[in-house]
């Protein structure tokens, strides 16, 4: 016996996306990056369409200049946690900015995105609470629940009425129960039911959180996310969201409508013991922020460009994901070996997509996942819709009518 | 010990039919398959279909099973007895 035979499954399924010693379909390696839309990957130059850099800010010159100004003044790292040493003014600038933004009064910085989810609802949700959560939810949601002593149930993806059926048989303990949805769900980018959802917790007196990982700075007049654009951020109690997606950094937050949320600074284990985000990150971050909320511009072009690939894709005969356009873009298959063609050709037309295959996808399903962004020029998505007509006659794909 | 009363009885008779449903709705191929089978490693299910059934499970019984429950169930029988239990503490 060997402590590796239980992963099997994995090493099947590395031998089975192997091809023939070409570039790895999981886990690219990239070469020289030249902007948020290009980078040199196995010797050519490439378009990324697979990124989540919605608005294109890791290249954007104010945020490179405001990290480059944090490093010259504090250094590279802070080489120790918030509850310690790390605890710098930029962090709490960050953290007002955010609550501000939101027209709330806490706001808590995360180290990364997937710590925001373990930290916030882990620490939430203690041992006499329930958590709520949609089925197909984040991996860092499902190990928030593991962490958290709390007792969990899930409920059917984005069905609202199975919502309600779980929290009606909890009875007087749905108002200990905290309902967790994403508004954007990052694999098909289908989106959730959100008023339903409100509605149905707050009858139920339940909780609510929401992560806008993929839509924050994507939506909303402000970029707030889907809970601002659909008029709800009366009615959520917390929402978690990244900084690695639209704000072009690594970290992540949660905001809430109650100021105790700053209890968590003293309870939740992954903001207490980690160490803290970086300065030149944290002003990176600030200053994406910023460019956020300085307009509209950045996200209807974003949205632009969801509305002219989706409509062309779905011309072409591809199943997409989702029915609504948005940043992300799913390109559906039954058979992984169909998807793995897909993606293999694009790489070969000069198009960076993403590969997702069972067992990390809902119902079986094999994708190709495009990441639009802000910042690809007209004549880059052009590129990328005619690689997919290329390509659709060898994978059975013809044109809608 | 007392003796396992009807309404005991059909419960048993409901739960393992609801189990055994929601197997073969998942997995055809897991039709007549020992109880005693494992869910992973020899049915073939991963963990996505493995929280698709519960939720068949989860509606034909009409209750909600908590995540805590899956993870100490490894085959079609500790599932069954995991859900039995359930109903048992809930009723």
């Amino acid at each position: 016996m060997s402590l590796f035979d239980k992963f099997a499954t994995q090493r099947a399924l590395q031998t089975a996306l192997a091809d023939d010693g070409r570039v790895a379909s999981l886990a690219t390696p990239m070469g020289v990056i030249h902007s948020a839309t290009s980078a040199t990957i196995d010797g050519r130059r490439m378009v990324l369409a697979g990124t989540n850099n919605y608005l294109g800010l890791t290249f954007d010159d104010e945020c490179r200049a405001a990290a480059i100004a944090a490093i010259e003044t504090h250094g590279t790292g802070t080489t120790g946690s918030r509850m310690a040493s790390g605890n710098y003014a930029g962090h709490r600038a960050l953290e007002q900015a955010m609550a501000d933004a939101f027209g709330w009064p806490s706001a808590i910085v995360f180290s990364t995105g997937y710590q925001a989810n373990l930290g916030a609802i882990s620490a939430l949700a203690g041992a006499d609470d329930f958590l709520m959560v949609d089925g197909d939810s984040h991996a860092s949601i499902h190990d928030a629940c593991k962490l958290s002593a709390a007792t969990t149930i899930r409920f059917r993806h984005n069905d609202p009425d199975n919502l309600d059926r779980r929290l009606a048989r909890l009875g007087d303990d749905a108002k200990r129960t905290l309902v967790v949805v994403e508004s954007l769900y990052s694999t098909l980018g289908d989106r959730a039911p959100l008023r339903k959802i409100v509605e149905i917790s707050k009858r139920h007196g339940a909780w609510l959180l929401v992560d806008e990982a993929h839509s924050f700075g994507a939506f909303g007049a402000s970029g707030m996310g889907l809970c601002e654009e659909l008029g709800l951020l009366d009615e959520v109690d917390f929402i978690v969201g990244t900084f690695s997606k639209s704000l072009g950094g690594i970290g992540g937050f949660c905001v809430s409508r109650h100021a105790d949320l700053e209890l968590l600074r003293l309870a939740s284990r992954p903001y207490i013991f980690t160490a803290s985000p970086a300065p030149a990150v944290i002003a990176a971050t600030h200053q994406a922020l910023r460019r956020v909320l300085s307009g509209q511009d950045l996200r209807e072009r974003l949205m632009g460009h969801a509305r002219r690939f989706y409509a062309q894709t779905a011309a072409l005969g591809y199943r997409l994901g989702a029915a609504t356009p948005g940043p992300v873009a799913a390109l559906v298959f039954s058979q992984r070996d169909t998807a793995q063609a897909l993606w293999r050709g694009l790489f070969d037309a000069g198009v960076y997509t993403n590969l997702m295959v069972p067992p990390a996808t809902p119902s079986g399903l094999s994708l190709v996942r495009i990441s639009l962004s802000a910042a690809h020029s007209d004549d880059e998505l052009s590129t990328i819709i005619a690689a997919l007509a290329q390509w659709a006659p060898n994978l059975g794909v013809s044109a809608a009518d | 010990m007392t003796a396992p009363s009807s309404s005991d009885s059909d419960s048993a008779v409901r739960i393992e039919a609801a189990v055994r449903d929601a197997l073969v709705m998942i997995q055809p191929n897991a039709a007549g398959l020992d109880g005693d089978a494992d869910l992973a490693r020899e049915v073939g299910l991963d963990s996505v279909q493995v929280m698709d059934m519960i939720m068949e499970i989860e509606d034909s019984l009409d209750i909600s099973v908590p995540v805590e429950v899956l993870a100490q169930a490894r085959t079609v029988n500790e599932l069954r007895d995991g859900i039995g239990r359930l109903i048992g503490s809930s009723s």
